[in-house]
């Protein structure tokens, strides 16, 4: 009997540990050791289904699809026991606990990922517990996507777009920068959603970036950035717009249109078979026709896009030097977002799907200078 | 991610009292013969890094190294462009914006002619930041100084105190005004505004919705309606202070009657000053069967993490001057459930 004959789980989640199975068939890997915290949950959501929030955790998936999961936190435990069918253990010496119970295994192959993450205490002593990095195997399951993995994916996209209504609406001169995010995680715990990824920005020309919110007060006449990330049983969605608190101005108007028509370009070269570069370069390529082509830069700006499911920032990164080609179902958001020297950082980006001539659009808020 | 207020100032955590915390590591360091103390961080494991620089990452991860003389370093895959809010948040110590944090770090050690160096948790460390920091050479050795690092963090100041009390002020507030019943998301929805309004950095609001019918305490997307018994969990942290309040409501006059009684006794035993204290308290008047319980302390990279719990599984011997008690108990015939700070005194210098 594996996990996920014990309790009601997605049609996602039975998906993924379906292509999982096959792919450690493939490799002859028996055992499947992966590490997960609320920064990186991603590897231990995909074969756990449990998104971790407080200590660390190790998920060992077996072949048969059974898994065993060992959590540091005791409160993380009860949580994971009422929330999966696997068997949860309280391991308050995470590793001691994963070492005892890839020795309990015996001789058996088992691959670790995200093997740069897994602690020390196991990689070390990697050659006798017979542990390899699992990475290839998991990060291309990750970054493709399963059309039952759509539907999470979707509802998180359009929780994005009421997510940033509220957003807008809670934009007011006078009011400081955490009270509108206080505001957006309000209504994202009574729509069930547990986890957003979200920085912000306000102010004009002095601001290079988004950071979490400092206490600033809205004033007329700023801007402000945010990109909003809500998570749907694990599965993420981002927005990325930009407001002007009262009537934005000719300059602010002016400036935002390049990135307007950045993220055009960008979207009209996504399609299955092109690589995350070729899309960066018709972005890029449009500040370029501006004279602005140092604002494309890693001095200004990250990505120019990147995947998106069970972690906010997953792989291919759209830059212009990632050759990972795009294929069919694949999620990510495109996002010319980047600093203009006449009104400062503007963000505009939305979450699609890649399809083999092109790609659906998630979002159905307007891609325009928003103003509240 | 951390996504509430972020922010320092010299008033709540003054430079002073960074450099005393720093210099009693320092002195530990030598005494040790180590040439500094690697510190590990991201948004699991920040508490170690708060603690001696202000710092909390929001994402992403770093490494903290504090030399046995000397500044901090803090190398972090943080981008450069957010090197300016770092610094804003971040009031002593230098700033390293690379890819490849360890091998900034070991780059430092090297220059610096360390042979030894500290490690915080080093069993914990991740695999590729422990690689690039050993190098292949053998060189530098890396050692476990996690019981180095725990005695200069159970020696609390008074400006910890203060942020920890203010904490917990908040956490009173945020669970005494909420409206009982009804929709138990809405109900933790409105604690976590109501706390991020308040300005906190972070809020984790659990709710076990039927304590007669299971343990766990669960999140949002697994809450709807209220059984006649239930209880709220709230875990809280203001600039980089963590604690974690619960607190059990039950519908009918007797029962919540019952655990009335057992909501004061367990304030009145965490109000004793000292964890012991309060623990000896509990066995002695609680008004119930006490089935299981926890402490939980920051000393090492964890906010708050297990540092003993019933059924011997787990001890720790030493002065915890700031904790989280737990509870469980059987009251007025159904399942309690209690959490709370202990909050001491000023550790001796």
């Amino acid at each position: 009997m594996t996990s996920t004959d014990k309790i009601d789980v997605s049609a996602a989640y039975r998906a993924r540990i379906g292509d999982l199975r096959r792919a450690m068939e493939e490799a002859d890997i028996d055992g499947l050791l992966l590490y997960g915290n609320n920064w990186h949950a991603d590897y231990l959501r995909y074969a756990g289904d449990f998104g971790i929030v407080e200590g660390q955790g190790l998920a060992l998936f077996e072949r048969d699809g059974s898994v065993t999961l060992l959590l540091d936190d005791a409160a993380e435990v009860e949580r994971a026991r009422a929330e999966t069918g696997h068997e949860v253990v309280w391991a308050h010496d995470l590793v001691g606990a994963a070492k005892a119970l890839l020795l309990r295994g015996g001789n058996r192959r088992v691959a670790a990922a995200p093997y740069h993450l897994v602690p020390y205490g196991l990689v070390r002593q990697a050659k006798e517990l017979r542990l390899s990095d699992g990475g290839k195997l998991i990060e291309q399951l990750l970054m493709n996507k399963r059309q039952q993995e759509h539907a999470h994916v979707r509802r998180a996209a359009a929780l994005a777009d009421r997510g940033y209504e509220i957003f807008r609406a809670a934009a007011r001169p006078g009011r400081k920068d955490y009270e509108l995010i206080a505001e957006i995680e309000q209504f994202y715990r009574c729509e069930g959603v547990t986890e957003n990824f979200m920085i912000i920005g306000v102010g004009g020309r002095e601001v290079r970036g988004m950071t979490p919110p400092s206490g600033k007060v809205l004033k007329a006449g700023d801007l402000v950035t945010t990109e909003l990330t809500p998570c749907v049983d694990g599965y993420y969605a981002q927005i990325c717009r930009t407001l002007v608190v009262g009537e934005p101005s000719e300059l602010q108007c002016n400036s935002f249109g390049v990135f307007e028509e950045a993220l055009d370009a960008g979207l009209k070269a996504v399609r299955a078979g092109v690589t995350a570069a070729q899309v960066a370069k018709a972005e890029n390529d449009v500040f370029r026709a501006y004279g602005l082509g140092q604002y494309v830069t890693s001095e200004y700006t990250r990505v120019r896009g990147h995947g998106i499911g069970l972690f906010p920032d997953q792989k291919p990164h759209v830059l212009e030097d990632v050759a990972i080609p795009l294929t069919a179902n694949m999620t990510i958001i495109v996002h010319p977002n980047t600093y203009h020297p006449d009104v400062g950082y503007l963000v505009l980006g939305d979450t699609i799907i890649v399809t083999p001539d092109g790609h659906e659009t998630l979002s159905a808020m307007p891609r325009t200078l928003l103003s509240a | 991610m951390r996504r509430g207020l972020m922010g320092w100032n010299e008033t709540d955590l003054p430079l002073t009292v960074l450099r005393q915390r720093l210099s009693r590591l320092q002195a530990a360091l030598k005494g040790a013969g180590l040439g500094g103390l690697v510190i590990y961080t991201n948004i699991a494991r920040p508490a170690a890094a708060t603690f001696l620089t202000g710092f909390t990452p929001y994402w992403s991860e770093g490494l903290l190294l504090i030399p046995a003389s000397g500044d901090p370093v803090f190398a972090t895959a943080l981008s450069k462009r957010v090197s300016e809010w770092i610094r804003s948040v971040m009031p002593i110590g230098s700033i390293e914006n690379t890819p490849q944090p360890a091998a900034a770090i070991r780059r430092k050690l090297a220059q610096g002619g360390v042979g030894r160096v500290g490690v915080l948790e080093l069993d914990l460390l991740p695999a590729a930041q422990a690689a690039a920091l050993a190098g292949d050479d053998n060189v530098i050795a890396l050692e476990d100084a996690t019981g180095l690092f725990r005695a200069v963090r159970l020696c609390v100041d008074e400006t910890e105190l203060n942020l920890v009390r203010r904490t917990d002020a908040l956490a009173r507030d945020c669970l005494a005004t909420i409206e009982l019943g009804g929709d138990a998301r809405r109900m933790a929805a409105d604690i976590e505004a109501r706390a991020r309004r308040a300005g906190a950095e972070e809020v984790f609001v659990t709710v076990n919705p039927d304590l007669g019918a299971s343990k766990a305490f669960l999140r949002c997307d697994h809450l709807d309606g209220l059984g006649a018994q239930f209880a709220i969990r709230l875990s809280l942290s203001l600039k980089g202070a963590w604690l974690r309040r619960a607190i059990a409501f039950a519908a009918a006059p007797a029962e919540e009657a019952a655990f009335t009684a057992a909501e004061a006794a367990f304030q009145g035993a965490l109000a004793s000053g000292s964890t012991t204290a309060a623990l000896n308290a509990l066995q002695n008047d609680f008004p119930g069967k006490i089935t299981a319980w926890t402490v939980e302390a920051s000393i090492g990279s964890y906010p708050l993490e297990t540092v003993a719990c019933s059924g011997g599984n787990l001890t720790f011997s030493g002065i915890l001057p700031i904790s989280v008690v737990s509870v469980e108990a059987e009251v007025g015939g159904g399942r309690w459930y209690g959490a709370g700070p202990v909050i001491g005194e000023v550790s001796p210098s």
